[in-house]
């Protein structure tokens, strides 16, 4: 009887550290699970700010591109540093060809005034570019002026344009 | 009885454990996402202000003070428009002419209220000061759309006129 007693009573104790380890069991896979879900939801905020870092990245490349552009006596106008010569674009418009090293790795580059007239100078086409590609432009502000010539005098008129470099847009898969 | 208190108790200690591991993880996310999100905004937004500003102050216009085709440019007209010089091919006032086209440059660079509405630039000012820092009153500022709680960028420009140094501004608000 007393053997009995001795026998329920251990195996009252064993049950009760039984109880208490899988509280403390339940307890560290709670907090797993709460650490994952904190991980999971850093990941998935450092993963969109790579690709948004992406993305800003390519913004300074087109800017940087830009610079390259209006300083190149290809496309700069003679008096101003910061500019487009109008009558350049317009004998070099269509020549992609000509610019498939300088332009490598964008989708499409193009000049287009845009007051007192709307016209759009198309200086470069990437033919590899597809249909279900997504492209994202980048633009900046650039005068565009032309050479004018009056009873003998010669002046810069210049105008608003928005020098336009896109690109393939890098998204989350 | 006291075998039952005990429990309470202990079992109430565990609870505070926990609460004060779940408010440990709070400060520190918290702490965390202060720390990420009042990092300073890079100024690559405003190039964009100062391209414009750039490109809207070369735009030649059709006004000549002293004779056709020595056409002004945006910047020698506010000169102009400050000196008080009246655009002679046209028969009429420096200022005037310069504010028709500021009105229309920026309305067709950044688009007119309607626009303003759904585009990145939510709003725009530009704004021309004496030395000083006063405003001139020939020259009213031009604004358009709606600016409250947005980002603000800007950029300016010193120019010397005849009748002394301007201060050009042109600000972009960002949704």
């Amino acid at each position: 009887m007393k053997g009995k007693m001795i026998k329920t009573k251990q195996n009252k104790k064993a049950t009760r550290a039984q109880l208490k380890i899988q509280q403390t069991a339940f307890m560290l896979l709670a907090l797993v699970f709460f650490f994952s879900l904190i991980f999971i939801f850093y990941l998935n905020f450092s993963k969109n700010k790579l690709y948004e870092a992406r993305n800003e990245l390519a913004m300074q490349e087109a800017y940087t591109l830009l610079q390259k552009f209006s300083s190149n006596p290809e496309f700069s106008c003679l008096d101003l540093s910061y500019c487009l010569d109008k009558d350049k674009l317009n004998a070099l418009e269509n020549m992609s060809g000509k610019y498939k090293d300088y332009f490598s790795g964008l989708a499409s580059v193009f000049v287009r005034e845009i007051y007192p007239e709307n016209k759009t100078f198309i200086i470069y086409e990437n033919p590899n570019i597809k249909p279900e590609d997504t492209i994202i432009g980048y633009s900046a502000f650039i005068p565009l002026c032309s050479q004018r010539f009056k009873d003998g005098y010669s002046w810069n008129e210049c105008k608003i344009a928005k020098f336009v470099v896109s690109m393939k847009e890098f998204k989350q898969a | 009885m006291r075998y039952k208190i005990l429990k309470g108790k202990k079992a109430q200690e565990e609870i505070l454990g926990f609460v004060l591991i779940i408010l440990l993880v709070i400060v520190g996310g918290v702490i965390f996402l202060a720390i990420t999100l009042n990092k300073p905004v890079e100024e690559q937004q405003s190039l964009e202000a100062e391209n414009l500003l750039q490109t809207v102050l070369s735009y030649t216009t059709n006004c000549a003070i002293q004779f056709e085709p020595q056409y002004d440019s945006i910047q020698d007209l506010i000169g102009d428009c400050y000196s008080g010089f009246s655009c002679s091919n046209l028969g009429a006032n420096s200022c005037e002419v310069l504010n028709s086209s500021l009105n229309s440059i920026l309305t067709a660079s950044l688009g007119n209220v309607e626009i303003l509405k759904t585009s990145k630039i939510t709003a725009y000012t530009f704004e021309i000061k004496a030395e000083d820092n006063s405003s001139i009153s020939s020259i009213p500022v031009i604004f358009s759309g709606n600016c409250t709680n947005k980002l603000e960028y800007g950029a300016s420009q010193p120019i010397e006129t005849n009748s002394g140094k301007l201060n050009i501004f042109l600000k972009l608000c960002y949704s």
